[in-house]
């Protein structure tokens, strides 16, 4: 793994002062690097252990007196009941093919956070308590003790995982260091400690259907904003529904389309075609939200929020559902979905009544990714397209973790840039498709207190879009993920000012030709447009 | 003159082997197993932190090597690695430390010239160089700093906005 030092590395006399194993090196809550903890109001909503009011800066944590005992009688629990745990803890060899492959490492040249230290974080107690060399060895088997200083560590180190599975491409044996971060995540969950950012949303959509917390007619009154503005574009008054029974499919988008730029680009465009391919489709304001941070908080609490998908979808009597462009939310269906609360029996396998195409693969979730239907619809000459009105972007495509390497929708978004947009240039090989680069803020690490943290983890991102940016002149970003949208624009203006930031869909809405449209003046975001091949 | 061209020449033959000296020294700020990495040059995307640095110190070095530096390009230059610093928990008086270690690497090449009273001005004059790049590279650093928080305050007040609004629409 390691490389002998050569002569003159070995001559170096190094007058620094010894550096502190990494056990021994205790964490530094340094502000612009932690997050917030979790309210106890949104504890209490759903229920989870030991809400008060807390912060990582305090020396007192405020957890329950016998704090220990529950984590590891929660560890011992879950080694019981996820035989993968078991395989990540002892499985590992060392070998560093995940070293150098997260970009919190990258960014940070923090070496807790290679992957493989990151999870050692956990493996370390695991040994102490529950294997006999660890037992008996202790420190010389890799083991240590749970203790409070441990477990500052574990909140630092995996609210700083973004849960993006890059490392996992990289390691010989398939090890999920993601579902480590899962399962210490949920173990921090036992004693209370948690982030306000993944915690908030959570009981909002538990309460409220979505993770902003937008209540039902709040929720109709948003949308309709969005059909003005389609309107004053297009000249074309659109007609959403919403709850309403025996309609063909429920259509469940990420609620941060709808409220922040440049996501309510995207979603116009998203909405703008579905109107004009006349799918008989319906929105639900009680699930509002195909995002679950639930991912983000534990096994259980993820199943709660999917569980409302299909609740809704029975409810309302649809035959199958289509879901926008979220990241996290395509883990959560294609990976864990199925055996949580599937298989979806009372939904047909999902049918383009406009194409005839059977999307077998979602044979048992009965849910396709929007891509997915408007790459079909683009392969089977369904809907016009004037490319030259993007004329104005040469874009590029980020591809979001999940939706790349949790599903592996990889060409259709290539597939629809193509036939939307005239200049479209990728990134280098080793940052696209299934070794992309997080945008540094998933898995609810998007808050703004962490900001330094975040542009860390997003350099090497940043640093590839500068490299086509500087080639070939990129100035659109596109991407999948309502987490991007949101955590992309402010890595773009530290690192490689110059560059927007859109959803996939925006552009499909630029230079979708409607039916009965007007001469179309701006694109989606009130912008001069490019040329129309009609001029 | 003459003598600035003798110096300057030194530094243009020897530039890799100093360069690279210089590269190695700066990574020594990071822990040891970072540092082994961010030397590690063959990928300019699985590397980013030390590729841009090592590209920004040959950029500073060529510049400094010009009889007049151009501000601007020493501008971005600096820019390159400090954008890093600023992010990397690395506080104002060292992440311009770097410029210094150039200094020590210079003395110590041409230090039998130095005994001999040779090239002396000429390296006082490209000490004077480096002294002013340092004083550029504060005002990068406290720009990318204040970027930051332009960033966070826009994230807050974006945020804040839109709470507005679900508020409006709620009620």
């Amino acid at each position: 793994m390691s490389k002998l030092p050569k002569p003159n590395e070995m001559l170096r006399i190094n007058y620094m002062p010894p550096k502190t194993g990494w056990q021994e090196t205790p964490v530094d809550f340094r502000p612009g690097t932690f997050l917030y903890s979790g309210r106890p109001e949104s504890l209490e909503t759903v229920g989870l252990p030991n809400p008060r009011q807390w912060s990582p800066e305090d020396e007192d944590w405020k957890l329950p007196e016998n704090w220990k005992e529950i984590i590891l009688e929660g560890l011992r629990e879950r080694l019981d009941k996820f035989r993968s745990l078991r395989i990540f803890m002892d499985t590992c060899v060392r070998c560093g093919a995940c070293a150098d492959k997260c970009h919190f490492y990258l960014g940070s040249g923090d070496p807790k956070n290679m992957p493989v230290l990151r999870a050692e974080l956990l493996r370390s107690v695991y040994r102490k308590d529950f294997t006999t060399a660890g037992k008996i060895f202790g420190k010389f088997a890799g083991a240590r003790e749970l203790t409070v200083d441990v477990l500052k560590e574990w909140f630092y180190y995996f609210f700083q995982c973004t849960e993006c599975r890059r490392c996992s491409v990289f390691c010989p044996y398939g090890l999920d260091t993601a579902e480590i971060t899962m399962i210490a995540r949920e173990l921090l969950n036992l004693v209370g400690l948690n982030i306000d950012w993944v915690v908030t949303p959570v009981a909002n959509c538990y309460m409220k259907g979505n993770h902003l917390g937008i209540q039902p007619h709040g929720l109709v009154d948003s949308f309709e904003m969005l059909c003005d503005d389609i309107y004053d574009i297009t000249g074309i008054q659109l007609d959403i529904s919403f709850n309403r029974k025996g309609a063909e499919v429920l259509y469940v988008p990420p609620s941060g389309d709808v409220f922040a730029d440049p996501g309510t680009h995207g979603l116009m465009g998203q909405l703008m075609l579905l109107h004009e391919t006349g799918l008989d489709y319906t929105l639900s304001t009680y699930n509002s939200e195909g995002g679950n941070f639930g991912l983000f908080t534990s096994h259980e609490m993820m199943k709660r929020l999917n569980a409302k998908i299909y609740a809704e979808a029975k409810r309302l009597g649809v035959k199958w559902i289509l879901g926008g462009e979220c990241g996290h939310m395509w883990r959560v269906i294609h990976q864990y979905m199925d055996t949580m609360n599937g298989p979806a029996d009372f939904l047909e396998v999902p049918k383009s009544p406009i194409t005839g195409t059977v999307f077998e693969h979602a044979k048992s979730t009965k849910m396709i990714h929007i891509t997915e239907f408007t790459a079909d619809l683009i392969k089977h000459n369904k809907i016009k397209l004037d490319p030259s009105r993007n004329d104005n972007y040469i874009v590029t495509f980020h591809d979001s973790c999940n939706p790349s390497r949790a599903m592996g929708l990889l060409e259709e978004p290539r597939y629809i840039l193509k036939n939307v947009c005239n200049n479209f240039y990728e990134m280098p090989e080793d940052t696209i498709r299934e070794k992309t680069f997080c945008c540094g803020s998933g898995a609810g690490l998007g808050a703004d207190e962490n900001m330094e943290m975040r542009l860390r983890g997003g350099f090497p991102r940043a640093n590839a879009v500068k490299y086509v940016h500087e080639k070939h002149g990129v100035n659109m970003l596109a991407c999948i993920c309502a987490i991007d949208r949101a955590s992309l624009p402010p890595l773009m203006h530290y690192w490689v000012p110059g560059v927007s930031v859109c959803g996939v869909h925006e552009l499909v809405g630029n230079a979708l030709v409607m039916k009965g449209e007007k001469k179309r003046e701006s694109t989606l975001r009130f912008e001069p447009i490019g040329t129309e091949e009609d001029e | 003159m003459e003598q600035v061209l003798k110096l300057n020449n030194f530094l243009a033959e020897n530039k890799e082997t100093l360069l690279n000296r210089w590269f190695h020294l700066v990574l020594e700020a990071y822990p040891t197993e970072s540092a082994k990495h961010f030397g590690n040059l063959k990928s300019q995307f699985g590397n980013p932190v030390g590729f841009n640095i090592y590209e920004g110190l040959g950029l500073i070095y060529d510049e400094l090597l010009q009889s007049k530096v151009n501000e601007e390009n020493m501008f971005k230059a600096l820019d390159k690695i400090l954008r890093i610093m600023a992010v990397q928990n690395v506080p104002p008086s060292q992440a311009v430390r770097f410029m210094f270690k150039l200094k020590n690497i210079v003395r110590e090449a041409v230090k039998k010239e130095l005994a001999a009273g040779k090239l002396v001005e000429d390296l006082l004059i490209f000490e004077d160089k480096i002294d002013q790049t340092v004083l550029l590279g504060f005002n990068i650093y406290l720009n990318c700093r204040e970027t930051i928080y332009k960033i966070r305050l826009h994230e807050v007040k974006t945020r804040c906005d839109m709470l507005e609004r679900i508020n409006q629409y709620n009620n």
